[in-house]
């Protein structure tokens, strides 16, 4: 109840600082969106009352959510023009429908998954089949860049990682007697069938360059097939195969190539790209100081339409400031914690399917903070719930869902 | 002044959650096996023994059955029956049930039935058998065992 307390003078102490910025066009719907975030938190104080994992991840999420609300919110440059085309960033209205799709999202997944739909082993394969092939329908599309290929307004990438924890959870936790070969000790086949569905991402992911989610879907199933394999040899040849191919996909890619330059001499390289940030993130941190200039402050001359998608991070960094930064990013670990620590003492199904979607948020987290600190080569990844990502956060809402409907209730009472 | 105010809520809230988590417990060492879901290794719905004291015990607890062959699940965790392990007590046994009563063969520590303890050697994988509404102590856990033909309650 006293974080919830808390929880409500955040909300409208930073509802007040953003609306006194000069940006804000809409401030009564920005008012309603963080009065609906916080009826959001009292329904999770409420109903989660005995998951105490749940409700923490829910108010954290949230927290990121107000956050991501506040950028939206106070965007300076909604419109502009490069290369005679008209491109509309998108602003708070956006937002709030993201907001209200990640809240269907989160409801839905939650009340399928009690239903324990993923028990079906149909539905895995139906789940793992619909991922592989989005990829490759995605190649018919226009080429472009990764992510600005859509299915019908479906992000390839957003399937992929709304199915992968299901189909590694299904697969991982099958009984390990299955073994392909005579020999015990060699394979067995669950984890060569989570190694196989990994590599035919990581092909679908080639054809339509999106290379970031060759790098969640690499670590992450390198991180559970090591877990998974019995004997430390199968361990080592599994998550092997797995990185080596996701580096091979990724090496090979021009676009990658291109970045590894620009990785490799910062200053010579052409200011293309995401260089322009990264010159421009260390050139103004000086300026941002502990309190940030100010929400609407921000001004650049290229990558407008990453503003609050791909390089969220380090907007928020010059705006809100350093220390506010660092709460988020505590904020952010902290979710992925709550998340990976619900997996305790559940079954192997369930244990499998959280730990992979803590992974999974886990390894977009570090992509994102990476590539905006230039710190490795990576291509744009938004910010979980903070960037308006309408595909991907709803995922992610989904996949919160889910965790919430597994994790069972904590404080039961003990007999002694 | 509104920064100072958002980030100084944002400590507060993160530490108001930090206190939640902390209350948050782990699974104790002793299993009321009076909650959740159970089967034994026979695999029948019906005529379960473990079932039927679930069922005594708490009327709730019997709303689905998981049939998995020789596992039951007590609250969230699932136990394997044949090989029983306690994390954090350091003690691994392998169990067998009778109609009523349950044969111990332990592998790894000790633990203490009626004020004797047994360990591996001295048991020497001979079985101990675990009579009716008897308890078992593991590090200084107690374990209670119920069946059917005792009128229990908690």
């Amino acid at each position: 109840m006293i974080s919830l307390f808390f929880f409500m003078i955040f909300s409208f102490s930073l509802y007040r600082w953003a609306s006194e910025s000069v940006a804000v066009e809409n401030p009564q719907l920005y008012l309603i969106f963080v009065l609906a975030t916080i009826i959001c938190a009292i329904f999770c104080t409420i109903f989660l009352k005995r998951k105490t994992y749940s409700r923490i991840m829910s108010m954290l999420a949230l927290v990121l959510i107000n956050v991501g609300g506040a950028i939206a919110a106070t965007i300076c440059f909604k419109e502009y023009i490069k290369d005679g085309k008209l491109i509309i960033i998108k602003t708070l209205p956006a937002y709030v429908e993201d907001f209200g799709l990640m809240l269907v999202a989160f409801l839905v997944a939650y009340y399928v998954i009690t239903k324990k739909v993923y028990k079906n082993k149909y539905v895995i394969y139906g789940m793992a089949l619909l991922s592989i092939a989005i990829l490759f329908i995605a190649t018919l599309f226009e080429e472009t860049n990764g992510a600005h290929i859509s299915v019908y307004g479906i992000m390839p990438s957003a399937v992929v990682i709304m199915c992968a924890p299901f189909v590694i959870g299904h697969f991982c936790s099958l009984p390990e007697e299955i073994h392909l070969l005579k020999n015990p000790s060699s394979l067995s086949l669950n984890v060569t069938i989570t190694l196989i569905y990994a590599l035919l991402i990581y092909v679908g992911c080639y054809f339509t360059n999106e290379y970031s989610l060759v790098m969640i879907i690499g670590v992450v199933s390198t991180i559970v097939l090591f877990i998974k394999c019995a004997k430390m040899s199968t361990k080592i040849i599994y998550s092997t195969t797995a990185f080596v191919a996701m580096l091979v996909v990724i090496v090979t890619s021009g676009h990658i190539r291109y970045r590894l330059g620009i990785w490799w001499a910062l200053n010579e390289s052409k200011l293309e790209e995401g260089t322009e940030w990264f010159s421009y993130l260390f050139r103004n941190i000086k300026n941002a100081a502990f309190y940030g200039r100010g929400m609407a402050t921000t001004q650049v001359r290229h990558n407008y339409e990453t503003l609050n998608t791909d390089n969220v991070m380090a907007l928020i960094i010059i705006e809100f400031g350093i220390i506010f930064s660092l709460l988020l990013l505590i904020t952010t670990v902290w979710l992925i914690r709550t998340i990976l620590y619900s997996a305790d003492g559940l079954y192997e199904q369930e244990k499998m399917i959280v730990i992979s979607i803590g992974l999974i948020s886990g390894v977009m987290f570090l992509l994102h903070m990476a590539s905006n600190l230039s710190a490795f080569i990576t291509t744009g990844v938004p910010y979980m719930l903070v960037s308006s990502a309408t595909s991907i956060n709803s995922a992610l809402a989904a996949l919160c869902g889910t965790v919430c409907a597994i994790s069972g209730n904590r404080n039961r009472e003990v007999i002694q | 002044m509104n920064q100072l105010v958002t980030i100084i809520s944002l400590i507060l809230f993160l530490i108001c959650i930090s206190s939640e988590a902390k209350q948050v417990k782990t699974y104790p060492a002793v299993y009321d096996v009076g909650y959740g879901i159970a089967c034994d290794n026979t695999g029948d719905k019906n005529n379960s023994l473990l079932l039927k004291i679930l069922n005594l015990l708490n009327k709730n607890v019997a709303t689905s059955v998981f049939v998995s062959g020789s596992s039951f699940i007590c609250g969230n965790r699932i136990y394997d029956l044949n090989y029983f392990h306690i994390p954090g007590a350091r003690f691994k046994a392998y169990m067998e049930f009778n109609n009523n009563e349950i044969l111990i063969t332990p592998l790894v520590g000790e633990f203490e039935i009626a004020g004797v303890i047994y360990t591996p050697n001295e048991c020497n994988n001979k079985q101990i058998r675990l009579m009716p509404n008897e308890t078992m102590i593991i590090n200084k856990r107690r374990m209670y065992f119920y069946t059917v033909q005792e009128g229990v309650k908690i």
